[in-house]
C-alpha cells in the first residue's frame, strides 16, 4: 500500500470518528436535555471570558425554539466589575438554503428585562478564538459546520425589550434606560433609548431622553456590517461653565465587524440655547458662549484595530451664536486692551484624525471662520465686525499635549495675512512658537481696532502700506513669568504716512527694515528707517518733499542711533504778510542713545544747517527727570535769520559774526537754569537814514537764570560788553574802544506780585558816564506800573559835556566852542507810570561847575546846581508838593553885568519850571530886576517861558559907558510887564524909558525872533522925544548941531548886530530958549548923507568958509532900511521942493533933496556914515 | 501877399499867447527875480564869479517890457544882516563841504537842500559830522529861503518854490 492511499484511508477514519462523535453528540444531548445548559453555559463563559449562568433553558427542535430565563454575566476576576442580567430570552430558529449553504435564520430573538452594570475598569467582553490565525481543526470545523449546519445567520424578527445600563466611567455615571431594540419586517434594526451622564464632581449631567438607532441593512455573518442612522433627541447640558438647552441631531452609522471599524457618516448635531461662561476669578478673562443654534456636521470614522478615530471632515457652524470675551480686571492686557470682544457666526471646519495608539489628533487641514467679530474698547462702542479666518494643518499630540502645526494660515480683516509653521506646547506651561513664512500687516487697518485711549493718541497717525514680517516668535512661561523670543524682520516700502496734529501736517513715504532677536525685554533690534517725499505744513508753514532717514541699534533698553539725517530742501513760512523761505535745511546727528531703564536720552550733537542759520549745534540729555540742552555755534547768521524773520526793526542793517554758546538744564519738574552767552564780531547795524550806525562792534551778552518752575519765580542776571567799535547814533558818537560799554541787569521775576524785580542795573560809558539803577515792573497790571530810580554818580561834566553837547551841536551851534566847563554832575531820577502816564522826578546836580565863554566876556564860578525835573506825560488833577531845587553862582559876570552872586531856588512842577522869588541882577549903574520866571512845556522842543523885568534908575552913563563914553546923564528905567518867550520868539510888553541928552528915549514893543538859531533878530520900536542935539553932537565929528530932535525908529530890526530895517524920522522942534544953529561941518555930514555929496564945492564952499555955525530953520530926515537898501529923504517940502535942512531966515543953508528917490545901498550908507563920522579907516 | 499875410497871423498869435503868459506866470511868483538872487547868492557863497549877466540883462528887458508886473518897480538887491550873515557862515562851511562835493558824498535835492549821498568811505565819527554839517546847512538854507521871501514880498506859503529854484543853482 503507498503511503498516500494509507493517509486517505486514515483521513477518511478521522472523518468518520468525527461525524460519530457529532451525532452522537447530538444524539446525547436530545436525549439529555439537562446536559445541555451547563454545556452552554460552559462554551459561553469560554467565548467571552465571563462567568455566564443560566437560571433556566428549554429548547424544542421542531421548530426550533430556545428560551432562556435568568441570565447572568459576570466578570470572571472581580464579580462587580460588570453585571449583565437578562431575564428572559426566547430564540425562534430555522435553517434554510440548500447543503454545504444553509443559512440560519433566527426568526424571531425576544430578549425582555436586561441589565447591565458597568463599573470602574470594566472592558468589554471579548469573545476568545479570533485572537491570531486559526488552527487546522478550528478551521475544518467551521467548514464543516458551514457544510452541515449553517453558512450564515439572518435574523428575521428581534425584539429586546425594558433594558437599562449603568455605568461608572471614571467620575462619570453613564445610565442607559429603556432600551428597545427591535428587528423590523425589512429585517432592519431599530435601538432606542433613553441616556443620561453625571459627573458629580464637577457638576455636569448630560440628559439624552431619546437615542434611536435604525439600521439599513440586515446584520449578516457572511458580512458583518451594520449600517444605518443614529438619532438623538432632546438632549441637554448642564454644566458649572456650559450649558445646552437642546441638542439633537442624526448620522450615519456603519460598523464593519470584520475591520471593527466604526463610521459616522453625515453626522449632524444641533446645539439650541448653548451658552458657555467662564468667570473664574482667577481669570482676567471671561468667556461667554451663547447661541441658538450650533450645528455640527461632520463624519467619523473609528477604526478599533489601528485605534485610530477619524473626522473627515468637521463643521461646526454657530448660527446667531455668540462669544464674548470681557475683560474682568482692571487692566485690559489679557484682551489686548479691549472690553470685549465678541465673535460671532462661528464656523469650524476641520479634518481630524484621531490616532488612539499613538494618541495624536490630525487636523489637515482645520480651519475656523468667523465674519462677525466685535472689538468693544468701551462697554457699548463697538466697531464694525471684522472678518477672520483660521486654517491649520497639523498633529495634536494629547499625551504630551502638545500642537505641532506644519501649516497655518491666519488672516484677520484683511489687517494680518500671515502663514506659516505653530508649535503650541501646553504640557507644563503653554508656550507658542511661531515661525513665519509670509506674514503681511496692514498698520492703518490695526490702529483702527486699537483700544480707545491708544486710538485716540494715536488717532492723528495713518500708516498705509503692507509691513512684511518673517521669523519666528515664542511665547511661553518660565515659572510666573512669561517669556518671549523670537527673531523676526519687519519691512515696509514707501508706506504711506500721515500725521494731522493739531496745528500739522505730516505727509510722507516711509521705508524701514527692522530686525529683533532675543529674548523680551533683551532684544537685539535694529532698525533703518528713511522717509521720502515727505512734507510737513502747518498754520504759517510749509516744509516742501524732504527726505530723512535713521539707524538704530541696540538691546532693549538701550539703543544706538546713528546717521540721522534730514535734508529739507525748502520750507515756507508766512509771517503775517511776509513770506520766508529757508533753503537746504540739513539737520545731522552723528550718533544718540536711548536707554529706557535708565531712562536717559543722548544726543550731544545734532547740526544744523540752512540758507538762514548756519554751524548750528545742538546737544540734548535727558537723564531720568533731568534734561540739558546745549547750543552752540559760530558764524550762525542769527542776524540774517532774525531779519528775515522781521524780528529787527524794519529798514534796519544788520551784520556780524555771531557765537552762541547756551545751556539749558532742567533739574527735575521744578527747576530750569539758563546760561547763555552770544558773541557779536565785527558787528555792524545801520538804519534806513543812517542816522544810527554801528561799525565794527565787538559786543558780548550773557544772561544767566535760574527759574523754579513750581513757582516760576526766577533770578535774572544779565550782561552786556561792548569794548570795541563805533557807535552813531544821531547827532551822538561813540569809541568804544575808548568808552567801553558795559550794561549788567540782577534781577528776579516775583510771580506773587507778578514783577520783575531789579535791584540792580548798571550802564557804564568808561570814562564818561555811568548809570546806575533799580526797579520794579509789574507784569500785566492795571494797577500799577514800572517803577524805576536812576542814580548817576559824581561825574566830571567836561567830557559829558564834549560827548552829549558840543561834537554833537557845534556844527549848528557855533558858541559851543567857546564853552569851557568844568564840575562834576550827578543825578537821581525816579521813573514811574503805566499804559502810557509816565512821571520822570529828580533832580540833576552840578558840583563846584565853571562855566566860561572867554571870547564873550561871560564867565559863571563856583556854579553849584540843583536842577528839579518833573516830567509828566499825561497832566492829572493830583495836587503835589512841586520839586525843589536851586542855583547858586558864586561869581558871575558878562558884558552889562558885573562880577556878582547870584542864588535863586527852583521849583519844578509837571512839565514846568518857575523861579517864584524875583532875582536881582547888577548891571552897570544901577539893577535888573527879573520877576518871577515860569517856564512851561519845558520838556518840548519850544518851551515857553513868562517873567517881568523892571530897570530901576540905571545910570545911563555908567551903563553904556563903553559905548557911547560921551554920555554924561540920564538914567534907564521903565519895566517889561510881560515878557514871554515862545517858539524862539520873545515879545514884551511895557517900555523902557531912558533919559539921556535931556530928552527922552522910549523903547516898546521889545522883541525877538529866531532866538537859538543862527540868525537871531531883535526888534523894538523907539520913540525919541526932546533930545538935545547939541549935547549929542558937541565934540563930535559929525559937526554941532543945535535944537531939539523929536523922532522915532519904528520897526527897528537888528541882526547880527547891525539894522536890518527900520524908519527913522528925525525932525527938530523950535523949542523956546533953543538956539538952532548947525555947524558947516554938520551941513555938509547931512548932506553927504543925504545926497552922497557935499554941498559946499566952488562958489558954496568959499562962501562957507566964512562960517562956522549956521542958523536953520528945521531939519528934517525920514530914512527907510529896507532889503539893504536905503532911502532917505527930507521931511520939508516947500515949493515943491524937498528939504533936508531948512536955513532960518536969510542966513543959513538949504539943504535939497533933488532925487525923491533917493536909495542907495545899504553898503554905501555904512561907508557914507564912515566918511562922515572919519571912521572909515 | 497870402503868404504875408499867414506869417502876420502867426507871429500875432504867438505874441498874444506870449502876454497872456507872461500875466498868468508873474502875477503869483516872481519866479525870474528869485532866479536872479539864488544867482546871486549862491554865486557868492560858492565863490563862483557871477555867468549871469548878461542873462540877468536880458531878464532885465523883458520885465521892463512886461508892464503887467506889479512888482517891477521895486527892482533890488536881496541883502540884509541875516541873509549877508547866513551868506558868511554857508561860506565858511561852504570850505568844509567842498572836499565832500568833490567826493560826490554830497548832493544837492531839487528841493533846495543837501543831503548825504554816498558816506561809506567815512568812518562814523566823520559821518556824523558830515551830518551836522548838513544839518547846520539845511537850517540856515531854511533861514534863507524865509528872508529872500520876505525881500521879495513872497507869501510865507510859496517858500518851498524859492527853495526849488535855488536848488538849481546848487546843483550847478
Amino acid at each position: 500500500m503507498k503511503t498516500a492511499k494509507k493517509i486517505i484511508l486514515f483521513l477518511s477514519l478521522g472523518l468518520i470518528l468525527i461525524l460519530g462523535f457529532g451525532v452522537f453528540s447530538i444524539f446525547y444531548f436530545y436525549t439529555h436535555p439537562q446536559s445541555i445548559k451547563p454545556a452552554i453555559e460552559k462554551v459561553l463563559s469560554r467565548t467571552t471570558g465571563t462567568l455566564v449562568t443560566i437560571n433556566r433553558l428549554s429548547w424544542s427542535v421542531r421548530p426550533i425554539r430556545i428560551t432562556a430565563s435568568g441570565i447572568r454575566l459576570k466578570s470572571v476576576k472581580k464579580i462587580d466589575i460588570y453585571q449583565v442580567a437578562i431575564s428572559s430570552l426566547a430564540i425562534d430558529i430555522s435553517f434554510d438554503g440548500p447543503f454545504g449553504k444553509k443559512t440560519m435564520i433566527v426568526e424571531n430573538l425576544q430578549v425582555r428585562d436586561f441589565s447591565v452594570r458597568l463599573s470602574e475598569g470594566w472592558s468589554a467582553p471579548v469573545i476568545l478564538g479570533d485572537k491570531g490565525e486559526s488552527s487546522l481543526l478550528s478551521g475544518v470545523v467551521r467548514r464543516l459546520t458551514d457544510l452541515f449546519i449553517f453558512s450564515d445567520i439572518r435574523f428575521r424578527e428581534l425584539q429586546i425589550t425594558n433594558g437599562d445600563l449603568v455605568a461608572l466611567m471614571g467620575d462619570s455615571n453613564v445610565s442607559l434606560e429603556m432600551i428597545q431594540c427591535s428587528l423590523n419586517k425589512d429585517h432592519l434594526i431599530e435601538v432606542s433609548c433613553k441616556a443620561r451622564v453625571d459627573r458629580e464632581k464637577d457638576d455636569i449631567s448630560l440628559l439624552i431622553p431619546r437615542i434611536h438607532l435604525a439600521t439599513d441593512n440586515a446584520l449578516s455573518i457572511l458580512k458583518p456590517e451594520i449600517s444605518g442612522g443614529l438619532t438623538i433627541e432632546g438632549t441637554s447640558f448642564r454644566g458649572k461653565k456650559l450649558n445646552i438647552g437642546d441638542i439633537h441631531g442624526t448620522a450615519g452609522i456603519d460598523y464593519d465587524f470584520n475591520k471593527r471599524r466604526l463610521s459616522f457618516e453625515l453626522v449632524k448635531f444641533y446645539m439650541e440655547n448653548v451658552a458657555y461662561r467662564d468667570v473664574s476669578e482667577d481669570r482676567s478673562v471671561s468667556y461667554d458662549l451663547s447661541s441658538q443654534g450650533l450645528e455640527i456636521k461632520t463624519a467619523l470614522i473609528s477604526n478599533h484595530d489601528k485605534g485610530k478615530l477619524t473626522f473627515e471632515p468637521i463643521s461646526i457652524n454657530i448660527n446667531n451664536g455668540m462669544l464674548r470675551l470681557s475683560s474682568v480686571a482692571e487692566t485690559k492686557k489679557n484682551l489686548f486692551g479691549f472690553q470685549e470682544v465678541d465673535i460671532r457666526d462661528i464656523n469650524l471646519d476641520a479634518s481630524i484624525i484621531y490616532d488612539h495608539e499613538l494618541r495624536k489628533l490630525l487636523f489637515e487641514p482645520a480651519s475656523l471662520r468667523s465674519k462677525n467679530i466685535f472689538l468693544k474698547p468701551e462697554a457699548g462702542e463697538s466697531l464694525y465686525p471684522l472678518s477672520l479666518s483660521v486654517s491649520m494643518k497639523g498633529v495634536f499630540y494629547l499625551q504630551n499635549r502638545l500642537i505641532n502645526a506644519s501649516e497655518f494660515d491666519f488672516n484677520l480683516e484683511h489687517m494680518i495675512s500671515s502663514s506659516g509653521q505653530l508649535e503650541a506646547d501646553f504640557k507644563t506651561q503653554p508656550q507658542f512658537t511661531i515661525r513665519l513664512y509670509e506674514c503681511r500687516v496692514l498698520p492703518e487697518k490695526i490702529l483702527l481696532f486699537l483700544p480707545k485711549e491708544m486710538r485716540e493718541k494715536t488717532d492723528p497717525l495713518q500708516l498705509s502700506g503692507p509691513v512684511n514680517i518673517l521669523g519666528s516668535v515664542s511665547v511661553g512661561r518660565e515659572g510666573k513669568k512669561g517669556r518671549v523670543q523670537g527673531e523676526i524682520e519687519a519691512r515696509f516700502k514707501k508706506n504711506p504716512l500721515v500725521f494731522k496734529g493739531e496745528e500739522f501736517d505730516l505727509k510722507s513715504h516711509i521705508s524701514g527694515d527692522i530686525s529683533a532677536k532675543g529674548i523680551f525685554p533683551d532684544v537685539n533690534i535694529s532698525a533703518d528707517i528713511s522717509a521720502e517725499q515727505a512734507s510737513l505744513f502747518g498754520k504759517g508753514y510749509l516744509f516742501e518733499p524732504f527726505g530723512a532717514s535713521l539707524k538704530l541699534s541696540g538691546r532693549y533698553p538701550v539703543f544706538n542711533v546713528k546717521d540721522i539725517r534730514t535734508h529739507i530742501p525748502r520750507a515756507v513760512f508766512t509771517l503775517g504778510e511776509r513770506v520766508l523761505r529757508i533753503d537746504n535745511i540739513r539737520l545731522y546727528s552723528p550718533e544718540g542713545r536711548l536707554d529706557r531703564t535708565g531712562k536717559t536720552i543722548s544726543f550731544p550733537e545734532i547740526r544744523l544747517e540752512s540758507s538762514l542759520m548756519k554751524g548750528l549745534v545742538f546737544g540734548f540729555e535727558l537723564d531720568g527727570e533731568n534734561i540739558a540742552l546745549q547750543l552752540r555755534g559760530k558764524a550762525n547768521d542769527i542776524l540774517k535769520t532774525a531779519e528775515d524773520l522781521d524780528i529787527l526793526p524794519a529798514g534796519w542793517r544788520f551784520s556780524g559774526i555771531d557765537e552762541i554758546d547756551a545751556e539749558i538744564f532742567l533739574k527735575g519738574k521744578n527747576h530750569l537754569s539758563l546760561a547763555a552767552r552770544w558773541d557779536l564780531s565785527e558787528f555792524k547795524f545801520e538804519n534806513s537814514d543812517s542816522s544810527r550806525v554801528g561799525e565794527g562792534l565787538s559786543i558780548n551778552i550773557s544772561a544767566e537764570s535760574e527759574i523754579d518752575l513750581k513757582t516760576y519765580f526766577s533770578d535774572i542776571d544779565f550782561d552786556v560788553e561792548a569794548s570795541k567799535g563805533e557807535i552813531l547814533y544821531g547827532r551822538f558818537y561813540f569809541d568804544l574802544g575808548v568808552n567801553p560799554l558795559a550794561i549788567s541787569l540782577k534781577g528776579s521775576y516775583d510771580p506773587i506780585k507778578k514783577g520783575l524785580n531789579v535791584p540792580d542795573f548798571a550802564l557804564k560809558l568808561k570814562d564818561l558816564l555811568a548809570v546806575n539803577g533799580k526797579g520794579t515792573i509789574p507784569y500785566e497790571s492795571k494797577d500799577s506800573g514800572p517803577r524805576i530810580s536812576v542814580n548817576i554818580p559824581d561825574t566830571p561834566v567836561k567830557p559829558v559835556f564834549h560827548y552829549f553837547v558840543y561834537e554833537p551841536f557845534k556844527m549848528e551851534h557855533p558858541v559851543l566852542n567857546d564853552i569851557d566847563i568844568q564840575g562834576d554832575i550827578s543825578a537821581e531820577i525816579s521813573l514811574e507810570g503805566n499804559r502810557g502816564k509816565w512821571k520822570l522826578i529828580g533832580d540833576c546836580f552840578l558840583d563846584n561847575g565853571e562855566i566860561f565863554l572867554e571870547r564873550k566876556g561871560i564867565y559863571f564860578r563856583g556854579i553849584d546846581l540843583d536842577l528839579p525835573i518833573w516830567y509828566q506825560s499825561i497832566a492829572d488833577d493830583l495836587k503835589q508838593t512841586e520839586k525843589k531845587g536851586m542855583i547858586s553862582i558864586r561869581s558871575a559876570s558878562a558884558r552889562l553885568f558885573p562880577e556878582q552872586s547870584i542864588s535863586v531856588s527852583l521849583e519844578a512842577g509837571p512839565n514846568s519850571m518857575s523861579i517864584n522869588s524875583p532875582t536881582q541882577l547888577k548891571v552897570p549903574g544901577g539893577e535888573v530886576m527879573i520877576g518871577s520866571i515860569k517856564i512851561t512845556e519845558i520838556y518840548t522842543p519850544y518851551p515857553v517861558l513868562n517873567t517881568n523885568i523892571s530897570f530901576r534908575d540905571i545910570e545911563i552913563q555908567t551903563l553904556f559907558q563903553e559905548f557911547l563914553p560921551h554920555l554924561e546923564k540920564g538914567l534907564v528905567s521903565g519895566s517889561l510887564d510881560s515878557v514871554k518867550l515862545d517858539r524862539n520868539r520873545l515879545t514884551t510888553t511895557g517900555q523902557i524909558r531912558a533919559t539921556p541928552f535931556s530928552g527922552e528915549i522910549l523903547i516898546t514893543n521889545l522883541g525877538a525872533s529866531g532866538i537859538f538859531t543862527s540868525s537871531p533878530l531883535l526888534k523894538m520900536d523907539v520913540q525919541l522925544n526932546n533930545l538935545d542935539l547939541s549935547e549929542i553932537t558937541t565934540d563930535t565929528s559929525f559937526g554941532r548941531i543945535q535944537g531939539i530932535l523929536r523922532g522915532h525908529l519904528q520897526e527897528l530890526e537888528i541882526a547880527h548886530g547891525q539894522p536890518q530895517k527900520f524908519n527913522l524920522l528925525l525932525e527938530t522942534v523950535q523949542t523956546r530958549g533953543v538956539t538952532q544953529r548947525i555947524s558947516v561941518k554938520a551941513v555938509d555930514n547931512i548932506a553927504r548923507i543925504g545926497g552922497g555929496q557935499s554941498p559946499f564945492v566952488g562958489l558954496a564952499g568959499a562962501f562957507a568958509s566964512f562960517f562956522k555955525e549956521l542958523p536953520y530953520k528945521m531939519i528934517g530926515i525920514r530914512a527907510y532900511l529896507e532889503n539893504d537898501v536905503f532911502r532917505i529923504n527930507g521931511t520939508i517940502k516947500e515949493n515943491g521942493m524937498e528939504y533936508i535942512i531948512k536955513r532960518g531966515g536969510f542966513s543959513g543953508v538949504d539943504v535939497l533933496n533933488q532925487n525923491p528917490d533917493n536909495r542907495i545901498s545899504f553898503k554905501d550908507m555904512v561907508k557914507r556914515i564912515e566918511r562922515v563920522t572919519g571912521s572909515e579907516p | 501877399m497870402k503868404y504875408i499875410k499867414r506869417s502876420f497871423g502867426i507871429i500875432f498869435l504867438c505874441a498874444v499867447i506870449s502876454i497872456l503868459a507872461c500875466v498868468t506866470i508873474n502875477i503869483y511868483f516872481p519866479a525870474e527875480q528869485v532866479e536872479s538872487v539864488a544867482g546871486e547868492i549862491v554865486d557868492d557863497i560858492r565863490g563862483r564869479e557871477s555867468t549871469g549877466d548878461q542873462e540877468s540883462m536880458l531878464k532885465t528887458i523883458h520885465l521892463v517890457l512886461s508892464s503887467n508886473i506889479a512888482w517891477a518897480q521895486d527892482v533890488t538887491d536881496v541883502s540884509n544882516p541875516t541873509i549877508r550873515a547866513l551868506k558868511e557862515q554857508m561860506k565858511e562851511r561852504y570850505s568844509q563841504m567842498k572836499s565832500y562835493y568833490d567826493k560826490g558824498m554830497l548832493k544837492e535835492g531839487d528841493d533846495g537842500y543837501v543831503a548825504v549821498a554816498d558816506n561809506s568811505s567815512l568812518n562814523l565819527k566823520e559821518k556824523r559830522d558830515l551830518n551836522n554839517l548838513v544839518n547846520a546847512e539845511n537850517k540856515d538854507r531854511e533861514i534863507l529861503y524865509t528872508e529872500v521871501a520876505k525881500a521879495l514880498k513872497i507869501d510865507g506859503s510859496q517858500i518851498s518854490k524859492v527853495a526849488e529854484i535855488f536848488a538849481k543853482e546848487w546843483q550847478k
